[in-house]
C-alpha cells in the first residue's frame, strides 16, 4: 500500500525507515533455518564459555566475562531500539488517529479559535473587575467625607470669616488692647476711662479675641478642612470615573458572555469541544517522536560501538584460548562453536548483501525509468546501506539524499518499494496488487507521466487513489492510451456523512475530471 | 485638637464581626473608614446613640487627619463654633462613637441589610459572603448616593 507520505518518509533516515526496509528485505531472504541455527549456536557457544569462564585461568575468564557483558549489552541496546521503534510507530498511528479526528472539527476551528480568544478576553475583563472592585474601597473615605460636605463648608466659612476679620490670628490686637485697658490711653492720645463707652468697647473687643491655643486650632483646622474642601469636586469626580468604569467593565462582560454563549451553541456538543485538547495532543506527540529518535540514534551510536568492542574481544579470546592449549577439550569445543557462529552470521550478512545490492540495482532501474529529464542528468544509483538506510548517489557517486526534492523523494521511495515488490515476484512482474494513495500531490506532470506509462508495464494490478487535482483529464489520457485502464470509480461525500462509489464508464471520464488550468 | 493617636475607638460589641466581614471582604480596607463613614451618616442624619456595650475596636492612631477635620467640624457645628468642645480629643471620639453608632444602624437598615445573613439579624449581624462580591461597588455607590452634589458642586 503506497501511501503519499509514509512513502516520503521511508527517504527518511529515521529508525523506523531502517525496520521497515530491514523487514522487507528479511522477508525477501526467507533464511528462517539460518536464523534459528545462529540463535543455537548461540546458545551453545554462551553455555560453553560460561563453563570455561571458571577455568583457574584468570585472563581467559576475564576476557569471557567482558565479552558476555558485552553481548548482553548488545542485546539490551538492541531490545531498546525495538522498544523506540514500536514507540515511536505508536506515536506516529496516534498522530494519524489525532489527525482524522482533527478533520472533523475543521468546520468549526474559526469558532474554538474564537472561543479561546473570548475565554481569554473575559478573564482579562474578570481581573479588571476585580482590580476595580480593589481601588474602589481607597474611596471609602473620600466618599463619605462628601457626606458632611455641608458641614465642613459651614465651619471652614466661619473660619475663614474670623480670618478676614481679622479676630485670628489675634496675638498683636490682643497685645494691644490690653496695653491699652492698662495705660487708660488711646493710640490716638485720648484718654479710656472705666465706665466710659469707649472702654466697654474695648473689653467687648478683648473678649471677642481668643487665647494663642484655640486660635493655633482653628488656624490648623482652617488649613485641614480648606484640603477637604478643596478636594470634594476631584472626590466626587474620581468615584463617579470609578463607578462608571466598573459598569463598562461589567458591560463588556455581559457582551463577552452573549458572544461566548452564542460561539458554544454554534460549536454544539461536548464532543467537538475536545479539538483543542486534540490539537494539543498532537503537539505533544510530535514532540515525543523528536525525543524518541534522538534515544534512537544515541541507542544505535552505542549498538555501533558495541559491535566494534565485540570484535575486538572476539579477537583477544580467541588467541587467549590457543595460549591456554589447544589440547584443552573445553576449549576446543568452544572455539569450534564460536567458529561456526561467525561462519554462520558471515553467510547472513552476505545473503543480505547480495540482496540489498540486488534490490539496490532494481530500483535504481525503476528510478531512472521514472525520474525526469533533469534528475536523470544529476542522479544514479540508489544505495542500501548496511544499516538499512536508503542513499542515492550523484553522477559523482557522492551521497545526495539531502539535497533532492519531495517529489524526487517520491519517486526513489516508489522505485525502492517497486524493487523489493519485484524481487519477491517472479518474472519481473509485480505479482501482487499495488495500491497507491494520493501519489501524485507532490509530482511534477513529467513524474507522473512516467509513472502512468511505466508501473502498468511491471505491475500486474495498479489500484490509483487520486484527488481530482492530482488525477486530472491529462493523467487521465496518458492512462487511457496505455490501454491498461479497466476501472474508474467517483468516490463523493453525501450530507449524512456518508460517501457513496460510483462507478463510471472510462470513455466519459475525460467529461468528468478537470483541465489544468480549470 | 491635636488629633491624638492614642485613644482606643470602640463601636458596639455587636458590630465586631461586620467591622471584620467589611474590611476582609474588600468593602473598606481598615476600621477607621467604616467608623469615619457610620459617623457622617450619623451626623447626617442627626441621630446619635449611646454604646451599650463597648468593644475597642482600633487605635485612634489610624484615623486619617482629613477625617479628625470632619470631627473637630462636626462638633464644632452642633456646638456653635465653641472651641472647647473639641479641646479634648476624648471628649471628640466619645460623641463621634454614638454617632458612628447610630450611623452603622442606619447602615444596615438602608444598605448593609440585603447583604447580612439572615440568621444573624437579630443577634451580632455577619456578612454573608456568598453574596458580597460586588459590595465594594454597591457600598461606594451607596456612599455616593448619601452625598448632595448641589453642596460641593457649587
Amino acid at each position: 500500500m503506497f501511501d503519499g507520505e509514509k512513502i516520503e518518509r521511508l527517504t527518511r533516515a529515521s529508525i523506523e525507515q531502517r525496520r521497515e526496509i530491514s523487514a522487507g528485505i528479511r522477508n525477501l531472504l526467507n533464511v528462517d533455518a539460518l536464523e534459528s541455527a545462529i540463535r543455537a549456536i548461540g546458545r551453545v557457544v554462551k553455555a560453553l564459555e560460561k563453563e570455561l569462564s571458571n577455568s583457574s585461568h584468570e585472563e581467559l575468564s576475564r576476557l569471557l566475562k567482558r565479552l558476555g557483558d558485552n553481548e548482553t549489552e548488545q542485546e539490551r541496546k538492541r531490545s531498546r531500539l525495538e522498544e523506540l521503534a514500536d514507540e515511536i510507530h505508536l506515536a506516529r498511528q496516534e498522530i494519524d488517529k489525532t489527525d482524522k479526528e482533527l478533520e472533523k472539527f475543521n468546520e468549526i476551528r474559526h469558532l474554538l479559535e474564537r472561543r479561546k480568544t473570548l475565554e481569554q478576553e473575559l478573564q482579562d475583563l474578570e481581573q479588571q473587575a476585580n482590580d476595580a472592585l480593589s481601588e474602589m474601597r481607597k474611596l471609602v473615605s473620600r466618599a463619605a467625607a462628601l457626606i458632611v460636605a455641608p458641614t465642613v463648608i459651614t465651619v471652614f466659612e466661619h473660619i475663614e470669616h474670623q480670618k478676614q476679620k481679622g479676630e485670628i490670628p489675634s496675638e498683636i490686637r490682643r497685645d494691644l488692647i490690653e496695653r491699652i485697658i492698662m495705660e487708660k490711653r488711646c493710640i490716638c492720645g485720648s484718654e479710656v476711662c472705666e465706665g466710659t463707652e469707649a472702654y466697654t468697647q474695648i473689653i467687648e473687643w478683648l473678649q471677642r479675641t481668643s487665647d494663642v491655643t484655640t486660635q493655633d486650632t482653628a488656624l490648623n483646622l482652617w488649613r485641614f478642612l480648606s484640603e477637604v474642601r478643596n478636594n470634594f469636586g476631584d472626590n466626587a469626580d474620581l468615584v463617579e470615573k470609578h463607578l462608571q468604569r466598573y459598569g463598562n467593565i461589567r458591560s463588556s462582560i455581559a457582551n463577552i458572555n452573549r458572544s461566548l454563549e452564542n460561539v458554544r451553541t454554534q460549536i454544539g456538543t461536548s464532543e467537538r469541544q475536545d479539538a483543542m485538547k486534540l490539537d494539543e495532543h498532537r503537539k505533544k506527540l510530535q514532540d515525543s517522536i523528536i525525543g524518541l529518535e534522538a534515544d534512537a540514534r544515541i541507542a544505535q551510536t552505542q549498538l555501533a560501538q558495541l559491535q566494534q568492542e565485540n570484535e575486538r574481544l572476539c579477537a583477544l579470546l580467541k588467541e587467549e584460548k590457543l595460549k591456554v592449549g589447544l589440547n584443552d577439550e573445553l576449549s576446543r569445543r568452544s572455539i569450534l562453536a564460536r567458529d561456526t557462529q561467525d561462519a554462520l552470521s558471515e553467510v547472513y550478512k552476505n545473503f543480505t548483501r547480495e540482496i540489498k545490492d540486488l534490490i539496490g540495482e532494481s530500483a535504481t532501474h525503476l528510478f531512472c525509468e521514472l525520474l525526469d529529464k533533469e534528475g536523470r542528468d544529476n542522479l544514479r544509483t540508489i544505495v542500501v546501506n548496511d544499516d538499512y538506510s536508503l542513499q542515492v548517489l550523484d553522477r559523482y557517486k557522492k551521497p545526495f539524499l539531502a539535497n533532492i526534492s519531495a517529489g524526487q523523494r517520491q519517486i526513489m521511495s516508489i522505485a525502492f518499494i517497486a524493487a523489493l515488490a519485484m524481487a519477491a515476484s517472479r518474472g519481473g512482474q509485480i505479482e501482487i496488487p499495488l495500491f497507491m494513495d494520493t501519489p501524485f500531490g507532490r509530482l511534477s506532470y513529467e513524474h507522473r507521466k512516467n509513472l502512468i506509462n511505466y508501473v502498468p508495464t511491471f505491475s500486474s494490478q495498479w489500484i490509483l487513489l487520486a484527488t481530482d487535482t492530482e488525477f486530472r483529464r491529462q493523467e487521465a489520457q496518458l492512462l487511457k492510451l496505455s490501454g491498461k485502464w479497466g476501472k474508474f470509480f467517483m468516490l463523493r461525500s453525501t450530507p449524512d456523512g456518508n460517501t457513496v462509489i460510483e462507478e463510471q464508464d472510462i470513455d466519459s471520464t475525460l467529461a468528468i475530471l478537470r483541465d489544468e488550468e480549470e | 485638637m491635636k488629633m491624638d493617636g492614642k485613644i482606643r475607638v470602640a463601636t458596639e460589641a455587636k458590630f465586631k464581626e461586620l467591622y471584620n466581614n467589611m474590611k476582609n471582604n474588600g468593602a473598606v480596607e481598615d476600621f477607621h473608614e467604616l467608623f469615619f463613614l457610620c459617623a457622617c451618616l450619623g451626623f447626617q442624619k442627626g441621630i446619635s446613640t449611646p454604646i451599650k456595650k463597648r468593644d475597642d475596636r482600633f487605635w485612634s492612631s489610624t484615623i486619617t487627619p482629613h477625617e479628625w477635620a470632619c470631627f473637630y467640624a462636626m462638633i464644632l457645628e452642633m456646638n456653635d463654633f465653641d472651641y472647647t468642645k473639641v479641646a479634648e480629643d476624648k471628649d471628640v471620639i466619645e460623641i463621634i462613637e454614638r454617632y458612628a453608632n447610630a450611623g452603622m444602624d442606619h447602615l444596615i437598615a438602608e444598605f448593609l441589610g440585603d447583604y447580612i445573613l439572615a440568621s444573624s439579624k437579630n443577634a451580632d449581624p455577619i456578612l454573608d459572603t456568598a453574596y458580597s462580591k460586588e459590595l465594594p461597588k454597591q457600598f461606594l455607590h451607596f456612599i455616593f448616593e448619601q452625598s448632595d452634589s448641589e453642596t460641593w458642586d457649587s
